[in-house]
């Protein structure tokens, strides 16, 4: 059996004390790509945030391999978040730098690398995703398709344990909305353990281990993936 | 003299300010009510009165300053105070995702200050920094009251000495716009030499 990377026990979570998400408890095994489906305003995001402990659980409990990282003091978290590579909704890049900055400064302020060798690292893995020819733009200067891209890379270069992408597509044209899949298959065959909150059925179909619905804060389904369900959910 | 008083008062303020924001960020909610009775007090009150107040106060606490420190402190204290809301306007039009981001990168609260919020912060208060400066290098002529040779009171000199009071502040006063209109200029073409797509709205 495969171990257990994440485990999510009654959790409830939200904004000042009021919950978005409640009693939400599954778990992510080691390589497992779990999708995230469920209509908007359902608390998907806040689920990501709250794994990434950027939003206080009201209750339960969070394991991340074997540390329950709700009880961690504060100070512990960058540690952990850093071993998660999280892909914010719309890319969100640090505009007042250039794209190999953004992927380079994690790399050089959470996990230490120096400046060179972090560049290095992040000129890589743009290459490796054939954008190396926008490494010295400025997130304005790119398309929304290519902020997410690089975004997708940044999170990557931390070469984190679970990596965590909230709406990869969101707001994307069609031909760049294509073109980030693209990157996200590519990413989903490294073999990397998984959760994409998405809307999109094609990642649904094609890089699903595993499916949580979600609806008002709740996972109503947890389970390989099926037609009905996400009729289900979205048309009642 | 002029010249000399804005950019001392003027850096006073920046160290101020700069201190205030960095308390304000990482402090919690009790240190940023001290830091906002103090912004209140110096910008709800007139610069002249401060000063005033200062220099002719002050003594009678045992605080003697000559005409120069006592404006310079004074100047310097009423800026710092319109400086750290030129900051606080600055960081709060940083979205809050940078921020949010850059934890979730695993960056430390230290990391997200010097890397992600300042550097940021910074372009966006140029422009109100900008305005501050050449604010003081005006603002600097109240010196004159208590007695200190700055621009404005060596007019008053040439009048006495001439009694051409007319042609005297007119002379004090094209100097003035000189001085304003060089650093306008100057700070624009920093501005263009520093700017980075994404943060030129302020370049003309």
């Amino acid at each position: 059996m495969r171990s257990r990377l994440l485990r999510l026990a009654d959790v409830t979570s939200g904004y000042s004390g009021k919950p978005v998400i409640m009693d939400v408890s599954f778990t992510v095994f080691e390589g497992e790509k779990v999708v995230v489906i469920g209509p908007n305003g359902s608390g998907k995001s806040t689920l990501l945030k709250t794994i990434l402990m950027l939003i206080e659980p009201i209750k339960g409990s969070i394991i991340f391999r074997d540390v329950d990282i709700v009880k961690l003091p504060k100070s512990e978290l960058p540690r952990i978040r850093v071993r998660m590579g999280y892909v914010p909704q719309e890319g969100v890049l640090f505009p007042h730098m250039k794209v190999v900055d953004n992927v380079a400064l994690p790399l050089r302020l959470a996990l230490k690398m120096s400046k060179a060798e972090a560049r290095k690292k992040a000129l890589e893995y743009l290459k490796l995703f054939d954008i190396h020819d926008l490494a010295y733009r400025y997130p304005a200067q790119l398309s929304g398709g290519q902020r997410q891209k690089v975004a997708i890379i940044r999170a990557l270069a931390l070469e984190p344990e679970l990596l965590l992408l909230d709406e990869p597509t969101l707001n994307l044209d069609p031909s760049s909305r294509r073109d980030v899949l693209e990157v996200l298959y590519n990413v989903a065959k490294l073999g990397k353990s998984m959760i994409v909150v998405t809307h999109e059925m094609d990642v649904v179909n094609k890089i699903s281990d595993k499916v949580i619905a979600m609806k008002s804060g709740r996972v109503v389904y947890e389970g390989s993936f099926n037609e009905s369900i996400v009729k289900e959910i979205y048309e009642t | 003299m002029t010249i000399t008083i804005t950019t001392l008062s003027f850096s006073l303020g920046f160290l101020i300010s700069s201190t205030l924001t960095l308390i304000r960020f990482f402090g919690g909610g009790i240190v940023s009510i001290p830091i906002k009775i103090y912004i209140d007090v110096f910008r709800g009150t007139p610069l002249l009165v401060q000063l005033l107040l200062i220099y002719f106060g002050f003594p009678s606490i045992e605080i003697n300053l000559d005409a120069f420190t006592a404006s310079v402190i004074a100047i310097g204290l009423n800026s710092g105070a319109y400086q750290a809301e030129i900051m606080r306007t600055a960081i709060k039009g940083i979205p809050e995702d940078q921020v949010m981001v850059a934890k979730a990168l695993g960056l430390k609260d230290r990391h997200i200050y010097l890397h992600i919020v300042m550097p940021q912060a910074l372009r966006n208060a140029v422009p109100g920094l900008v305005n501050e400066f050449v604010m003081l290098l005006k603002e600097s002529s109240l010196a004159s009251v208590i007695g200190l040779a700055e621009l404005t009171r060596i007019g008053e000199y040439m009048m006495s000495a001439t009694f051409r009071a007319l042609e005297a502040f007119t002379i004090v006063a094209l100097i003035y716009l000189l001085l304003s209109y060089t650093f306008y200029f100057t700070s624009r073409r920093v501005e263009k030499r520093f700017a980075i797509p994404g943060f030129e709205r302020w370049v003309r």
